[in-house]
């Protein structure tokens, strides 16, 4: 301790020691290859600044859309539980299925120090009065929804398989990342099937209204979460 | 004493540096999305790299300034350095140091995997990083009040926050809401006002600035408890009123 103390070089050469070898950021195969180069060689080893914002991204998203879907069904089930006890079993049976998503993301986004949705306060609020409202409206209603929001989550899911599609290769961790978010994808595409072929969702009052204004909620509240 | 039994593993918290050079002038802090498996791209490479770590050396000297740099590059072997490489100045070469301390914390890694409690481990994690300012705690409170320009001030604040997420993670932190962010601000705000707090301190390897740290993280637990108490409170008088209302009549 008392060494520290001493104003000397041998003091410095402990604070800074430029010998000592760092575990991040390269292999020690790296010393050789990049020692002159001034720009950064992109080795199938490291991750490039993009993938990081995108896989940051993706998982912040998937993160908030889980979320959301939870906290719809639980409006849903809320309401319909009382008003049409006979669909509440499946709308049980999804809001579990969404209940195990979303503890996957929470561990993703524990695992890999991906910041969480600021607005997730207002996804919880806005999830459950969604919910809620379109099973006031009936079942078919409660049921449009679902299809609309499940189309969305569907199409997002295989848009950020293709995005990711270059780091299939780079590590079999993504190659991971990537499978499991095709069977969340067919998840969320077999509540959709349910939704319209068990529960005549297309037979809602307005569908089309109704649906599509579901969906451009959606897509603005992917957007939001991709920056926020 | 706790600093006697400890003060090894904070001597390995030094400043640890890596191979590849700066980024051109860019900031280079951003998001990270962490991978155990695969590194990340490293924003400091190459020869500004090497400039930037020679600097570093004549920090405890010299302060956060030009000079440094200068002395730095004459270390490289280079007589002169054109202002636009660093074009900040001491900024830049404060920005590095935070870098580089920010993953000279991942060293005790095996050290925190030993301690049960969260709250020790972020304490030792903040201990460990402010110890890494004794040897430039003296020129911190200039380079400090540049940082705090307004021009600056936003920068300043990411890489607090960079700082407190980093801690954090170490700490194997585990809320997904917005608690997410209530910590990550009470752990930036505790290193601050720690920061400051050590450029005054005067006791034996800083051990006033240890129980400082440590009172604040014991305030900032019990005002978690705040918002929860907060509200029940707000039902509580919320359901009185509402019960005054029906024995009125509404």
């Amino acid at each position: 301790m008392f060494a520290l103390r001493r104003n000397s070089i041998v003091t410095i050469q402990r604070i800074f020691p430029i010998a000592a070898a760092v575990r991040y950021g390269s292999s020690t195969t790296a010393t050789g290859a990049y020692g002159t180069h001034n720009t950064p060689v992109a080795s199938n080893e490291t991750l490039s600044r993009e993938d990081n914002k995108l896989l940051d991204q993706v998982i912040r998203v998937d993160h908030a859309g889980e979320l959301g879907a939870n906290r719809i069904y639980k409006g849903q089930h809320f309401i319909l539980r009382v008003t049409n006890p006979r669909v509440a079993p499946t709308i049980q049976h999804m809001w579990d299925q969404e209940k195990y998503h979303l503890s996957i993301f929470n561990k993703y986004c524990t695992e890999h120090n991906v910041r969480p949705t600021v607005l997730r306060p207002l996804w919880d609020v806005a999830g459950f009065a969604l919910g809620v409202g379109s099973a006031l409206l009936g079942t078919r209603a409660a049921m449009a929804c679902t299809e609309a929001v499940e189309t969305v989550i569907g199409d997002h899911y295989n848009n950020q398989i293709r995005e990711t599609a270059h780091l299939e290769d780079k590590h079999p961790e993504f190659s991971k990342l990537r499978e499991k978010l095709a069977e969340l994808r067919d998840d969320e595409l077999g509540h959709l099937n349910a939704a319209v072929d068990d529960w005549e969702a297309q037979k809602a009052p307005a569908h089309g209204l109704f649906t599509n204004a579901i969906k451009l909620g959606c897509k603005t509240a992917i957007w939001l979460c991709k920056r926020f | 004493m706790f600093l006697n039994g400890s003060f090894r593993r904070f001597a390995a918290c030094s400043v640890r540096v890596g191979r590849f050079g700066c980024s051109q002038g860019a900031c280079p802090m951003f998001n990270e999305y962490h991978s155990k498996a695969v590194d990340m791209e490293q924003p400091y490479y190459g020869k500004k790299k090497e400039l930037l770590q020679n600097a570093l050396h004549h920090v405890p000297e010299l302060g956060f300034t030009n000079e440094a740099l200068a002395r730095g590059a004459q270390d490289s072997g280079y007589t002169s350095l054109p202002a636009v490489l660093f074009p900040r100045g001491g900024l830049d070469l404060f920005d590095f140091f935070h870098y580089v301390q920010r993953k000279a914390l991942h060293e005790l890694k095996p050290h925190l995997s030993t301690i049960p409690s969260m709250k020790e481990r972020i304490i030792e994690l903040l201990w460990a990083r402010l110890y890494a300012n004794r040897d430039v705690n003296r020129h911190l409170p200039s380079i400090l009040a540049l940082s705090s320009r307004p021009l600056n001030i936003r920068h300043s604040l990411k890489t607090l926050g960079l700082l407190a997420n980093e801690i954090l993670f170490l700490a194997q932190d585990s809320s997904n809401d917005f608690q997410w962010y209530t910590k990550r601000a009470a752990v930036a705000s505790i290193y601050g006002l720690s920061e400051l707090y050590m450029t005054r301190d005067t006791s034996p390897d800083f051990g006033d600035t240890y129980r400082f740290v440590s009172h604040r993280m014991d305030h900032a637990a019990s005002l978690n408890s705040i918002r929860r108490e907060i509200g029940s409170w707000l039902t509580f008088q919320s359901r009185a009123v509402s019960n005054i209302m029906r024995s009125k009549g509404f």
